[in-house]
Parts: structure tokens; sequence; C-alpha cells
């Protein structure tokens, strides 16, 4: 006998009309769902998304079919992504009974579910069902029982869970049914390639044919009935994921990381900059809103989370898309609240992480561009007088702007107003120019230069902030300004590289001013020295130390430079002992965003935080990379009580110590 | 009714240096800033313009590169910026200045009337708290100095009350329209400019007043007009400081200590 079976066994071939019917209903009820979802995200201001198309259409069926975002955190990942995979499997095997039923067996005159094919058919979507039903009870178990922390269950879970559960269930029920009416007597061998639908069908035997007969069509209409559910509330519950998140992998942001709009300042027909309401964000920061299926992981890495301040990434983004359907009207930065937004650091751990690519960064700083741009608003006093110094002496301490190059008197390193020839421009940055510890770190990076025969300039009293916190902190106007005047400078010098000391100055003068017009190499100076001594003009006398490395965020997560560092680190001598949180996981130090400027009010200390995560490493030494980090590991040692306990030092100084020659 | 603040454009003075050798302020890499005494006078200003639809005129004497000294207060929303420039101003001391600025206001008044003069206590370059009250004398109006609250202000009967701020000690008066004020920095938090103002302030028109328009006596302005001559300017001989109790066994005792003296010296309020 071949394999095979027959389709519609039992509710008769007469439901198609029916079962077609109430398909098309489902689907446009699905088609209605997010057709009214249209007009909240044409609230938002428009942004070009499906440029570079076959790009993200390939990296939309990796995310998807691949699920290498999810799989990226593997508890629960792994379990969403086994789930996928056969619910996948299930919803094929359903698409080909429909193709095989009611167009080419009717209309063709073709069978190809039968034989060897029906063998691997039947037993695959078996084994599909077995495990998607193990994963979903895993997601139970988690949800339900385990209750990870911060994890919100609303109505939508119970409604997805119980829908999908009893789908396959039903599902299974149907077969086994069917399978003791019709194959387990008479078919036992082929009845083994349907493993659960056999154990299920086993309960049936030896019931009347009536019996079994009336209980398959209730089963298989129930399971039918349930199924079009699963597709009519898609747009109204979590389940929607499937569609926007997806979309929102092809609507991905392409461009560089942490890049953020320059706003043009001179255009007159501007009114409003940053975002006051709904409608000064994009729709995609609308969208995104759908696309988040409050998963948590942003949350969960969230630094200011962690230390009990207002913000947590994931209820900022569900915010953004209830205010959009709800009120729209509601002046956006007050219904977040101040507090939320100036707790953010920018360190994108939420963005990195995220699986369904919500962009969080930038929705901070343009709800932030509107509180200082068109409110005048800061996180507190001690905020606005280091802008106001930037502004007046283009540093935040209010110091001499004539004294930013004293730190290199003495030292070997040209003064570009002199006409010096050089090889690299050093952009030193506002903390390694007046502040007294990572002057050091500036000197250092001198004495490597100087070790590596590299003729090193800097602007001296000419330079400016390179506008970096201010920016951070929505400030445009002043980043700008300070930006345009250094721009001016740099290219006035015909400076052909750029090295910087600071992560942050990096990540402005490499992406954030190539819009506004410099195009000059820019280099952090771990890659720098790593080419140097790639190229032997640097070389190390090793000298052992036990260590524990922090990658800032604007370095790692910004600009994806994990290896090089500790690879320096290691030809110096260095053994290192890694933190739990490092490389893209890295958790920042409290700084980025401006907030170096801010006294941290509420909650716990993020810097004190990291200095106990430094120092559960047992290593005696912290070593970092960013003059931010730098202060605020010197700080959360002291104010975290691990004096003597462990130390931060910056890359610079292990090298410069360990010269060879 | 207009409310008219008197501005000046100061060195950043905290780190101004003296010349030994000229006995003249250094101030070569030094940048310019509104004396902040004065971005006081302007935000109690504005705050009254906000409440009472007020009008406020915003004026500084000095060289034509004090301009920038009044962009800034326009873009902090000041209705219009008068500059006060002419080489015969020059070299003025606090009374000199005060001729030209009371000879201004005069000028406005006929324009609309003023109603209030608003300015720093001093400035911080020059520090003698003088010139605020001299205003206030030769235009005859009541001066109400070292305001650090403002209490009520009635449009109607044009009535203010503030608070001064004494050493050691409050006191609360009140003082008809026309008045002269000046304010402490504890007044208020000077508001950080929009960038809609900020673009809106540079293209908006500073008046300059010369002494064409003023029509001054020039024996009465300037240098000539300048009876205070400044012999020598000299940076103290700083006195060390003295240990404040024992930091290292007691701390606690040792900054309430602190605490106790900073505040016997007015140095911290509480």
């Amino acid at each position: 006998m071949e394999a095979t079976r027959e389709i519609y066994w039992n509710v008769g071939h007469g439901v198609v009309w029916g079962m077609y019917l109430f398909a098309f209903i489902a689907i446009g009820i699905c088609a209605w769902g997010f057709w009214t979802r249209l007009p909240v995200y044409r609230q938002g201001k428009p942004l070009s998304r499906l440029d570079r198309l076959p790009e993200r259409i390939a990296l939309m069926v990796k995310a998807m079919l691949a699920q290498s975002k999810v799989l990226r955190v593997l508890d629960p990942g792994a379990l969403h992504a086994l789930f996928f995979w056969s619910f996948a499997l299930l919803f094929i095997g359903t698409l080909l009974i429909m193709a095989q039923a009611d167009f080419a067996a009717p209309v063709l005159g073709i069978v190809f579910l039968k034989g060897a094919f029906y063998k691997l058919f039947s037993l695959s979507l078996d084994v599909a069902g077995a495990l998607a039903l193990l994963m979903l009870g895993g997601l139970m178990v988690r949800r339900f029982f385990v209750k990870p922390e911060g994890l919100q269950t609303i109505r939508d879970d119970y409604v997805v869970q119980a829908l999908l559960f009893s789908i396959i269930l039903t599902g299974f029920f149907a077969e086994g049914i069917r399978m003791a009416a019709t194959e387990i007597g008479a078919n036992p061998q082929l009845a083994r390639l349907s493993p659960v639908g056999l154990l299920f069908g086993q309960m049936f035997l030896g019931m009347t044919p009536a019996v079994l007969s009336q209980a398959h069509k209730a089963t298989w209409w129930v399971h039918f009935f349930l199924a079009m559910g699963f597709i009519a509330a898609i747009p109204y519950t979590k389940l929607r994921h499937i569609f926007t998140t997806s979309a929102n992998y092809l609507f991905a942001d392409l461009g560089p990381k942490g890049a953020l709009a320059t706003i043009n300042l001179e255009d007159e027909s501007v009114e409003q900059f940053g975002a006051a309401s709904i409608k000064d964000l994009t729709w995609k920061d609308i969208f995104d809103a759908d696309a988040c299926t409050s998963c948590k992981r942003c949350q969960d890495r969230c630094p200011a989370y962690a230390t009990d301040k207002p913000l947590s990434p994931m209820k900022l983004v569900q915010k953004i898309g209830e205010i959009a359907r709800e009120t729209p009207e509601a002046n956006l930065c007050q219904s977040i609240g101040e507090d939320v937004l100036w707790s953010c650091t920018t360190c994108r751990a939420c963005q990195e992480t995220c699986p369904a690519s919500v962009e969080h960064v930038n929705k901070i700083l343009e709800m932030r561009r509107n509180l200082t741009l068109m409110e005048g608003s800061f996180p507190g006093d001690e905020v606005r007088t280091a802008i106001g110094n930037i502004e007046v002496n283009g540093n935040p301490f209010g110091l001499a702007y004539a004294a930013r190059g004293d730190w290199a008197e003495g030292l070997d390193v040209a003064v570009m107003e002199s006409g010096a020839e050089v090889d690299v421009l050093y952009f030193v940055g506002c903390y390694p120019s007046f502040d007294k510890r990572n002057r050091e770190i500036a000197a250092n990076f001198i004495k490597i230069c100087n070790a590596a025969g590299v003729r090193v300039g800097i602007l001296g009293k000419e330079e400016k902030c390179c506008g970096e916190p201010a920016r951070k902190l929505g400030n445009e106007y002043l980043y700008q300004m300070t930006a345009a005047e250094n721009i001016e400078l740099i290219k006035a010098y015909g400076v052909k590289k750029i090295v910087t000391t600071c992560p942050h100055c990096f990540n402005t003068l490499a992406r954030d001013y190539q819009d506004l017009g410099l195009d000059v190499p820019v280099e952090h100076y771990t890659t720098y020295i790593s080419g140097l001594m790639r190229q032997q003009r640097l070389k190390l006398s090793p000298e052992p130390f036990e260590f524990t490395y922090h990658d800032s965020c604007y370095l790692g997560r910004y600009m994806d430079i994990i290896e090089e560092p500790r690879e320096i680190l290691k030809q110096a001598g260095g053994q290192i002992t890694e933190m739990t949180r490092s490389g893209l996981e890295s958790f920042c130090c409290s700084a980025g965003g401006g907030r170096i400027f801010a006294e941290e009010k509420i909650g716990s200390r993020i810097n004190v935080a990291r200095v106990q995560m430094a120092k559960e490493t047992g290593a005696p030494l912290l070593v970092s990379n960013c003059p931010f980090c730098l202060t605020m590991f010197e700080d959360g040692i002291k104010t975290g009580g691990v004096e003597g306990e462990i130390r931060v030092r910056d890359l610079a100084e292990m090298v410069a110590e360990r010269l060879a020659g | 009714m207009l409310i008219v603040v008197c501005i000046k454009q100061v060195p950043d003075t905290t780190q101004v240096q003296i010349d030994p050798v000229t006995n003249t302020l250094v101030r070569d890499g030094i940048p310019f800033i509104v004396n902040p005494y004065d971005t006081h006078a302007l935000e109690a200003a504005l705050q009254l313009k906000d409440r009472f639809g007020f009008r406020v005129a915003a004026i500084s004497m000095g060289p034509p590169n004090a301009e920038a000294t009044l962009r800034k207060a326009l873009s902090l929303g000041v209705d219009k910026a008068i500059l006060l420039s002419d080489r015969v101003f020059g070299g003025a001391d606090t009374l000199a200045t005060s001729n030209v600025l009371t000879r201004a206001i005069q000028l406005l008044n006929k324009q609309e009337e003023v109603g209030l003069v608003l300015c720093g206590k001093q400035t911080i370059d020059g520090d003698t708290a003088q010139v605020g009250p001299g205003i206030a004398t030769r235009l005859g109006y009541t001066q109400l100095t070292l305001v650090d609250r403002v209490e009520r202000v009635d449009s109607l009967s044009r009535k203010i009350r503030v608070r001064r701020k004494l050493e050691g000690r409050h006191e609360i008066v009140e003082a008809p329209f026309p008045a002269m004020i000046t304010v402490v920095r504890e007044l208020n938090q000077p508001r950080y400019p929009t960038v809609p103002m900020r673009l809106d302030s540079a293209d908006a028109e500073v008046t300059v007043w010369n002494n064409e328009v003023l029509k001054l006596d020039v024996a009465t302005i300037g240098l000539k007009g300048s009876p205070t001559w400044v012999s020598r300017i000299f940076s103290p001989e700083r006195e060390k400081g003295e240990v404040v109790g024992d930091g290292l066994n007691d701390p606690v005792a040792a900054a309430n200590l602190l605490i106790d003296k900073l505040l016997s010296k007015d140095l911290i309020a509480v």
C-alpha cells in the first residue's frame, strides 16, 4: 500500500468552501488590524528606510530565518528559535496540504503527498509539532513560573500562549483520532512515522467508528477555528511581531553606529528642533514600539535601570507607542518624564542587544534636543554651568582656553600654530588637556609616539571641546558651534591623520564631523598603537601584570574595537581575567551621554557598580581606554570603598611603561 | 511699561591675571562674558515680562565688540538692545559711566515710560557696586540694592516689594515705580537661550547710540569725566589657609566645623 492519507477524511472535501470563507475572513481581520495601525505610524516624520533594498532583504531573511538576533541570548533565545522553526515547518506543511488537496489534485490531477515524500512529510511535521509543544512549554514555565526579574506579563501573553498551545494540541488530537480510525490498524508501519500522532491515537483505540467520526469532526473544526483565530489575532496581540519585527529588520538603520541626524540650523523654515510631540519623531520611531516584544533584553543591560533610575529602554519604547496611539497631542518629554530622558548614558547596550532592531538612543536624543534647544532645560545646574563653560572657554571646566596646551610643556610635541610638519594630529580633548589625572595619559601617549618616531602635533589653545557631551545632551547648537571651529582649524592645517585618546572625541571626529565637512582619517590611540606594533615601529618589553579590561561604550559597542586593546595589553605582558560583562556586553562607566557633567542624584552609582564587577574578577588592576571611564573609576574606587583592592590605569600608561629600549 | 537692564561685557575674571610690570589686567586669552550678576538682573526682568507683559530693554556701555553681550540679551528675550559706544565714553570710572547710562535711560523714558531699572549688584571686573546707585541718584529713582527675592509686584498700584540680602539678615522693603534695583546671584537661575531665540537674535537690531545721540558734556564722561584714578592693581599675597579640625580621625566633626566657618563668613548659606 502506498504511503499517503486521505485529506479531508471524515470532514469531506465540501468543507473547503466554508474553510476558505473563514480563512478569508480571518486574513481580512488581520489585514484590517494592520491597516488601522498605519495612520498611527504616519503621524511620524518621513524617513527613508528602503534604500539599499537587496542588502536590507538579505539582512531581514537572515535575522528572520536564522533567528540570528534572537539567538544572541541563548536563554530563552534558543527556545524561541526552535519554536519558530518548528512552527514554520507546520505552517509549510499546512500550505502543502492546501496545495495538494485544493489545487494540484483537483485542478492538475497531481498527487505529490505520497510515497517516500509523504513519509518524510509525516515524520517531520510530527517531530516539529512535538518540538513546538515542548518549546512552548519551556517558554510558559519561564514566563509563568520562573518569572524572570522585570518580565512583564500582560493579557497578550495569555492569549498567545493559550492559542498556540491549543492549536498544536488539537492538531495532534485530530491526527490521533484519524489514525485510530484509519491508520493504526490498517497500516501500522506508516503510523510509526507519525510517532506523536500514534501516541494520541492509542488513546482512542477501541472506540466505535461513529464516536471516532464525531470526535474527529469536532476536533478538526476546533483546530481550524483556533488557527483562524490565530491569524485574526496577529495585529491585535504581541503576535504582531511576526510581521512588525520582521519588517523592522528590513527598516534597520544601515548607517554607522551612533549616527544622529545633523540639524540644519540655518534652515529658517524649521521652527521646531528635536521632538516635542509624537509627530516630531519619525514613523520608524513609532513603528519600533510595535516591533518591540517587551523581551526586556535592553532593560537587563541598561546601566540606568540597573542602578534604580527611572529609565527602562523597553518601557520608553512602549510608552512612545502608547502615546502615538492614545494621546498623540501630548507633550512627549513630559509624558515620558525628563528624569527618564536624562538618565540615559547613551551606552547603546539596549540597541546593540535588541533582537527587534529597535533604535532606542536616538529617540532619547531627539527628545533631549527639544529640552535643550527649545526649552533651555538641563538635568541640573551643574550641567548648565559646564555647558556655559564650553560655550565661553571651549572646555567644561571653565578654565582659561589659553591654558589648554599647557600640559604639553616640555614634551616633544609640536603646536600646529608654529607651522611644524607632523605625521599625526593628536586631538587631545578636554579631560586630557585639563584634568590632572588624564594629563598623564596625554603625556604617556606622546611618549609612545616619540618612541615610535611619530611626529605629533596638537592644536594647543586653538582646540575646542569636540562637542560630544553637548550633542548627547541635546545641545546641537553648541556642538555645531565648537565643531565648526575645530573643523576649520584642522582643514586649515592640512592635517592628514588624527589620533585621539578619547573614544568620545574619536566617534565625534570620525563620524559626526563628516556631516559637517571633515574628511580626515581618525583613529583611536588603541588601534593606532596596535598598527605601530604591527609595523614593528613600536616595540615593547613585556613585564607581567594581571588585569581586567573595561570596554568603553564608545570604543567597543560604537566602534566594534574589542580585540586590539586586549592584544596590546597581552603583548605588554598582561594576563587578563574578563568581567562577565565585556566586549559588546560591557557595562557603562556612567559618564556617557553628557552625564560626565551631571551629578548622579537618582538611585545608586553606576561607576561603583562597574568597579564592583571589576573587583569580582580578583584582578588587582582595571585597565580602561577612555578619559571619562578613568575619571569615573578613580571616583568609583574611592566612593565604593575598594581602595587598595583594585586600581585603575589607562592602556597608554601600561604601554608607556613597557617601551623597549 | 519698560524695564531697563544695564549690562556689561567683562572678561571672565576667574582666570584673569595681573601683569606685574604694567599693573593692568592681562586680557590675552581670556574670553568675554556678560557680567554674571547682570545675567540675574536680565532674568529678573524677563520673569517680570513673562508675568506682566512689561517690555525689556538692555543697555550696555562699551566698545563696539560689546554688541555680543547685547546679542546674548536678545537671545534670552529682551525686546530691544542699545549699545552706548563712542570713543569719548572710553576710560570711564563709575561716575562717568553713571552719567552715560542715566542719559540713555532718560532718552528711553521719552520713548516709553520706564518703570524699573535693573542692575547686577556689581561687576566682576570693577567690583565697585557704585554704578547702580549712581544711576538711581541721577535719575531720582528709589534704589533697592542687593535684592535676592522679588516678593510682590503690583502693576496697578505700580509698586514693587523686594527682599534685600544683608549681612546675616534680610530686609523687606517696598518702593513705588520708578525704582532702581541691584540684584545678587541668589535671586534666580538665569535661563538658557533657546535656539529659535538665538537664531532670531543674530538678525535682530542692536541700536548704537554715540554721544551725538546722548549729547553729554564731554567733561562729564569718559576719562575726562572720571575723578577716580587707579594708582595700582596688584595680586595680594595669599594668606595660607588654616587647618580646620582633625579630618583624619574625626571627619564628621571637621566637616561640621568647616561648615560653621563658611557660614560665619557668609560664604555659604543655609
